[in-house]
Order: C-alpha cells, then sequence, then structure tokens
C-alpha cells in the first residue's frame, strides 16, 4: 500500500501548491480556493488511509517486483455485493443542495434522506459476522 | 416482619376472594368466561405492516378525544357580530360565530390552540394512515376471499372519513375554508339536471347561505362519526371472525395463524403503540403550526386567499379540477359543465367503483374460488402490484397538480407549463408506472432464481490461485428460502377457441395479462410437496 500512498501523496501536493498559489494571486477567491483545498484534504486523507493500512497489513506481493500472482490467492476481504444505500446519498445530496437554492424547507428534507442513506449505509454491514 | 408478612398474606387471600366472588357475580349476568376464552387467547401474528390499520384506528381515539373537547367551546352558527377578542389584526371585523369561537379556542382558551391543532393533525394521520393501510391490503392481496366484504367495508371507511374531514374542514368558516365550500357548491351545481335544486336545498338557497353550516356540524359530530364508529366496529368484528392474514413461515400455512396471543401481548404492544401515536400527534400539534385561521381572516364571498389549498386528502380533486380543459356543452338552453363534472363527480365516482369492485374483478380473473389466508408478496403478482402502482402515480399526479400554484412559485415556473406538464404526466405516468413495475417485479423474481440456483453472496472477495478475484456465495437462508418458494401462482387460462363466449375469452385474455409472465423456481419434489401443503385450503367445517 506504500505505492498507493506516494500516489496520492503526490496529488495532494498538486493540490496543496496550487491551492496556495491560486489563493495568494486570486485575492484570495473563495470558490476555487475552497475547491482545492477541499480537493487536497480529500486525496490526503486518502493517501493516509492507505499508509495506514500498510504500517498494520506490511507489504502484499503486489508490492514486490520477483512476486507470482499464486502467492496472493485467497480470501482478499469484505466488499459488500449491493446495497442501494449509495443511489440514497446522492439523492439525499441532490435535493439538500436544490434546497439551498430553493429554501430551507426542501434542504431540510435532502438532509433527512441523506442522513437516512449514511445511516443505512455505515450500519448495513455493520453486525456483519455476529 | 412475621406480623406484617402474615397481614398481607391475609389481604391477598381477601382480595383473591374478593376477585374470584366479583368474577361469579358478573360471569352469571353476563358472558364474560365464554368470550374471554374466545378472545384473549385470539392469535395476532407479528408483522409491521399489520400495524398500519392500528394507527388509523388511534388516531381515531385521539380525534374522538379532542374533537369532544373541541365541542365544549365551539359554535357553529352564522350569526355575525363584530370581533372583539384578544387578536389585535382582527379587531372590528364582522365575523360569524363558527369563526368568532374558532378564534377563541384558539387563542384565548387555555391549551385550546393544541387541542384543536392536535385535532387537525390527528384528521391527516387518520387519512394517510387508512390510505396506506389500504394499499398494505391491496398490494398483499388481503382482500381475497374470503375478506372482500371486509374490504368494502374499508373502503366505506375511507370514503366516510374524507366526507368527515372535508365537514370539519369546512367548520371554522374562515377564508381558506370558505373557499373550499364555494368548490364544493360548484361541483354540486355541475350536476346535470338535478345540480341546481341539490346544491339549493344543501346550502337552503343560493351560496353561501345560513344554513350548511349548522348542517355540517351535527354530520361532523353526530352522524358521519357515529358511521365511523358502527363501521370501525363491523371491521374489526370481521378481523376477529375471519382471522387475521400473515406473512409465510416455517410452520405458517394457510390453514393456521400464528401469533402472539391477543392477552397479554398484543394488548401490551398495541397499548402502547397507542399511546406512541398520541406522542407523536401531540409533538407535531405543540411545534407544527396547522391551520391557523385567524391568519386567513374570516369568510367573504368576494374573497380568495392567494395560494389556497385543501387538506392533503382533497388535494386530489383540487388537482384534478386544475389539469381539467374549459369544456363546455350548452343542450337546450341548458349548460354540461363537463370542466367540473368530469373532474369533481365522475373521476372520484370512478376511483371508488375500481377500489370496490377490485376483489371482484380480481376473482372473475383469477377464476380462483379457494381461500386465501397467506399475504401475497407483491413480487409474486406483477400485474396486480402494478396496476397499484399505477394508482398511485396518477393519485400523486393529481395531488401534486393541487398545489400547481404553490410549486410554479417556489421554483420559479411558469404555472401554465407546469399544468401541461401534469396533464401529460396524468395520462403517461401511470403506464409508465405499470410498465416498470411489472419489470422489477419479474426482475425480484428472477433475482430469486438466481439466489436460489448459484447462492447468495456473502461479500467476501476470494483471490483465485490464477489471479481472478471471484465473489463466494452460501446457500439462502431456511427462512428465506421458504419465502421465496411458497408463493400461490394461479394458472393463466388456456386460450379457448374463437367460438367460445365473449365472456370466457375476455377472460383467459385478462388471465394471461395477469399471470402469463412469471419466473419458475427450481424446486426439489419434496419441496414442491411441502409447498402444496402449506397453501392447501382450510378444510370446511373447522373454524
Amino acid at each position: 500500500m506504500r505505492t498507493e500512498s506516494y500516489l496520492f501523496g503526490g496529488v495532494a501536493m498538486f493540490f496543496l501548491i496550487t491551492g496556495v498559489g491560486y489563493g495568494l494571486w486570486s485575492g484570495p477567491e473563495p470558490a476555487g480556493t475552497a475547491a482545492l483545498a477541499v480537493a487536497f484534504v480529500m486525496s490526503a486523507l486518502v493517501s493516509f488511509f492507505f499508509d495506514q493500512t500498510y504500517r498494520r497489513r506490511g507489504s502484499r506481493p503486489e508490492d514486490r517486483k520477483d512476486a507470482e500472482v499464486i502467492e496472493r490467492a485467497g480470501p482478499l476481504d469484505f466488499f459488500p455485493a449491493r446495497s442501494a444505500y449509495p443511489p440514497v446519498v446522492g439523492a439525499g445530496a441532490a435535493l439538500a443542495a436544490l434546497g439551498i437554492v430553493f429554501g430551507l424547507w426542501l434542504f431540510l428534507i435532502g438532509f433527512g434522506v441523506l442522513g437516512a442513506g449514511v445511516g443505512g449505509m455505515v450500519f448495513q454491514y455493520a453486525r456483519r459476522g455476529e | 416482619m412475621l406480623v406484617f408478612r402474615r397481614q398481607r398474606l391475609r389481604t391477598r387471600a381477601v382480595a383473591r376472594n374478593a376477585a374470584r366472588t366479583g368474577f361469579v357475580v358478573i360471569d352469571r349476568r353476563l358472558p364474560v368466561a365464554v368470550s374471554a376464552k374466545r378472545l384473549l387467547r385470539k392469535a395476532f401474528p407479528d408483522h409491521w405492516s399489520f400495524l398500519l390499520g392500528e394507527l388509523a384506528l388511534y388516531s381515531f381515539v385521539v380525534l374522538l378525544l379532542t374533537g369532544t373537547w373541541l365541542t365544549l367551546f365551539f359554535d357553529a352558527g352564522t350569526t355575525q357580530s363584530t370581533y372583539r377578542g384578544s387578536y389585535a389584526p382582527l379587531q372590528g371585523l364582522p365575523v360569524s360565530a363558527a369563526y368568532d369561537s374558532t378564534v377563541h379556542i384558539s387563542l384565548d382558551v387555555r391549551g385550546g390552540l393544541l387541542i384543536r391543532q392536535l385535532h387537525h393533525w390527528a384528521a391527516l394521520i387518520f387519512v394517510a394512515a387508512i390510505a396506506v393501510h389500504m394499499l398494505r391490503i391491496f398490494f398483499t392481496g388481503a382482500f381475497r376471499r374470503p375478506r372482500e366484504i371486509n374490504w368494502m367495508i374499508g373502503v366505506t371507511l375511507f370514503l366516510v372519513t374524507l366526507l368527515e374531514g372535508f365537514c370539519g374542514y369546512s367548520l371554522p368558516d374562515d377564508l381558506l375554508s370558505g373557499t373550499g365550500l364555494r368548490t364544493a357548491n360548484t361541483i354540486v351545481m355541475s350536476i346535470p339536471l338535478v345540480g341546481s335544486y341539490l346544491a339549493f336545498f344543501v346550502w337552503g338557497g343560493p351560496f353561501p347561505g345560513h344554513v350548511l353550516n349548522g348542517r355540517l356540524y351535527i354530520l361532523h359530530v353526530l352522524f358521519v362519526p357515529g358511521l365511523l364508529i358502527a363501521l370501525i366496529t363491523v371491521h374489526l368484528i370481521l378481523v376477529f371472525y375471519l382471522k387475521h392474514t400473515q406473512w409465510s413461515a416455517p410452520g405458517r400455512t394457510n390453514r393456521n395463524v400464528v401469533g402472539r396471543p391477543l392477552f397479554p401481548h398484543f394488548v401490551a404492544k398495541s397499548t402502547g403503540l397507542f399511546f406512541l401515536v398520541f406522542g407523536v400527534l401531540a409533538v407535531l400539534a405543540a411545534t407544527v403550526q396547522i391551520n391557523p385561521v385567524w391568519e386567513y381572516g374570516p369568510y367573504r364571498a368576494d374573497q380568495v386567499s392567494t395560494g389556497a389549498q385543501p387538506d392533503w386528502y382533497v388535494g386530489f380533486l383540487e388537482g384534478a379540477l386544475r389539469l381539467m380543459p374549459p369544456w363546455e356543452t350548452a343542450v337546450a338552453g341548458h349548460t354540461v359543465m363537463w370542466n367540473v363534472l368530469l373532474p369533481a363527480v365522475v373521476l372520484p365516482g370512478v376511483l371508488f367503483l375500481a377500489l370496490y369492485g377490485y376483489p371482484l374483478f380480481e376473482r372473475f380473473v383469477t377464476g380462483d374460488r379457494g381461500e386465501h389466508h397467506l399475504c401475497d408478496r407483491p413480487r409474486d403478482r406483477p400485474t396486480r402490484t402494478a396496476l397499484g402502482a399505477a394508482g398511485i402515480v396518477w393519485y400523486a399526479v393529481l395531488l401534486a397538480a393541487g398545489g400547481n400554484d404553490v410549486t410554479a412559485f417556489s421554483f420559479h415556473l411558469s404555472v401554465n407549463a407546469l399544468t401541461w406538464l401534469f396533464r401529460v404526466l396524468v395520462v403517461l405516468g401511470p403506464v409508465l408506472a405499470f410498465v416498470v413495475t411489472k419489470r422489477i417485479c419479474l426482475a425480484l423474481q428472477s433475482h430469486e432464481r438466481r439466489l436460489l440456483t448459484e447462492g447468495q453472496e456473502t461479500g467476501e472477495v476470494v483471490q483465485s490461485v490464477y489471479g481472478a478475484l471471484e465473489p463466494r456465495h452460501a446457500d439462502v437462508a431456511p427462512e428465506r428460502l421458504y419465502r421465496f418458494l411458497v408463493r400461490d401462482l394461479p394458472v393463466p387460462e388456456p386460450a379457448p377457441g374463437p367460438d367460445a363466449p365473449a365472456r370466457r375469452r375476455l377472460r383467459a385474455a385478462l388471465s394471461r395479462w395477469y399471470y402469463g409472465r412469471g419466473v419458475r423456481l427450481p424446486m426439489t419434489p419434496e419441496q414442491r410437496r411441502h409447498v402444496e401443503e402449506a397453501l392447501a385450503e382450510p378444510e370446511r367445517g373447522t373454524r
């Protein structure tokens, strides 16, 4: 996971540099600066996650140049087979965003849908294997 | 300590004796033991969807309680006086006794606003609960024999509830409810031939008149609630007599009822539900304003407020009225107002006729005379489910059209464009909903078939020695397997020859439309025998 961590670390660095540069030279212009800052935070988070996973699990066959395919065989991990919640989260986010345009009432409805979607996504497989 | 203990034992013995004597005394005069034996151990199957009717029942209890309280302060008269209450903006306005007392209840009687809002919120939830309960019955096929008559009683309850709600909505004589009555007056007048006479009879002369408010009041607090109570009683007695439907599960067949006994489990849970309903309604009443009549002002026949909306359950009629093109025909000096007659008289008439007649229609199509006590899963009856979904979409479009002015205002749209959009949607929406729902039902069936043949993905991903990534599969759990397999699938009628009577050919065509498509599930002979046993009809004479 170290390679992946470096990869996303590089992306984060790119957004950090462009973000600081954009912020300084544009005056600062709020929308673009915020977008670049959020892009930096998101890629840094991914990089941090990969780094942590590497620290916890050590190196994998993929990380070595002389590894064979067979070395990786076996159970990989848990990936939810199917879930209706990601579309629910999407619909909730869209409604909440429309609510910012049209009024608080729509935002509250969107927020409710969004909350239900996020809650469902977090807890759908939480009791797996119990 | 010993003294206390002896005393306690003695008290207990006395109490037990008294209870026994009391029971004997009452049982010699009333059918207590007989009914207790039959009623208290009655089994009620457990499922969240079986509680929807109870939500309606408990909202109705709240309605009765709050409504009784409101009658203590409400005066339905139309006598005009000058407002002298505590709400400054209305000071000096001419108001009717009904409006005056409503504002008085809201702003001057202690707790009055809370009870009034509780009453109104309970009414909205009551109708909504009835509608959702009805959809549950429809989609699970719980209206089939032997429950057809109870379905019709339920539809009557729904109809009577709409009437009750509209009467209550009209009572305060504020600008909004007066506008509603104005619409109702036009609807009555639109009935060909008798319309004007009927309107004059109901309103006691030309609109607005002075008698309707008193008539609506006595309807709202005496006749219709009495009818509701009577119908609800019959409805519940029939639920007891015919027994509750249940979902198929190991041990639950078409011939038994498995569930918690009425006493104490069901009673305890149901009482809890009553307090939950009461609590949620009270929170709504305390925090969310509803029908602030003092802001609308008293009714005047020459005024209409903007954004006027009926309560939600009349919204579909309002929407139909707004969508209808302005068609009129003049016949021999009389005008037939299609623009009001079709959406406000014919349309609800057709809707309720369809609701009343559906069990008979499906019975005709299926050619099935058997008893059914197991709930259908909606996906196993694709055409019925699709028809229901089409109905819901049709109703929803009409409801949305009832608020086209508010929607146009909120979203900065043209109200005319919106009306045309709804006109298209009210025709195409149900068709689309039908096709999509039927597809989804069949897709869900074939998904189940895949689960049975290939197993269920566990989410564990495994990499093979060749590097391929594959999900792990596990067998479907026995309870789910049972639910998949135990399903009542009527056989489509084979096409009769062209010489067969038209009625038989029609039935065969409908039957193939209903049951022609379906996904077969793989079953071992033993499973097949088991399913047949679970679906077998109850034997005659063993009630």
